[in-house]
């Protein structure tokens, strides 16, 4: 999984119609000292992100293994928010 | 899946028979500042996307079999959206799609 922040949310009226009815954040990875890099991602929301928060998310066939994704072309879902980091 | 500009069509007649009939597109990543350095790549098109939108597209193998209804295509990236407007968190910031 990845580490990104919420950068903010998409509106995309013409799209796959699998995708209907789901939030679209665009989110950029960060480091875990939430420097952020020059990486970035469309991904669905199934935990209810607000902007600016730090979650993790899946890329790849795995991001439909949500209930909320299951038999949807997706391949980047956001499945945690994250509260706290606590490092060595 | 991933943002990027469309700025292009490629046109392909000789090509593997499962990419028949598939509008083929450049895409230029992008990141919320525009540009990004990532290199340039073609992906499929389904969504009639005019060139110059601004889109995201999906990488994963098998969830691109399933969006053209076919098995086992040689392709690595599919249009799954177009967007209208990112609405960016500081300085309330949008950017038109």
């Amino acid at each position: 999984m990845r580490l990104v922040k919420v950068l903010g949310s998409i509106t995309s009226t013409i799209k796959d119609p699998t995708l209907k009815g789901f939030k679209i954040l665009l989110v950029q990875c960060i480091e875990t000292d939430l420097k952020g890099r020059q990486e970035y991602f469309v991904a669905v929301d199934t935990v209810g992100m607000g902007e600016g928060e730090i979650g993790l998310i899946v890329t790849g066939s795995t991001a439909k293994r949500t209930e909320v994704t299951k038999k949807k072309n997706v391949d980047a879902a956001i499945v945690a928010k994250v509260d706290r980091i606590d490092l060595e | 899946m991933r943002l990027g500009r469309a700025i292009g069509n490629v046109v392909s007649t000789i090509k593997h028979e499962r990419l028949a009939g598939i509008k083929l597109m450049v895409i230029k990543p992008v990141g919320p500042q525009g540009d990004l350095e990532g290199r340039k790549i073609i992906v499929a098109d389904y969504l009639n996307t005019a060139s110059g939108s601004l889109v995201y597209w999906i990488e994963n193998g098998t969830t691109i079999c399933k969006v053209m209804g076919r098995m086992s295509i040689p392709l690595r990236g599919c249009i799954v959206g177009q967007v209208d407007k990112i609405d960016l968190e500081k300085g309330r910031r949008v950017i038109d799609g």
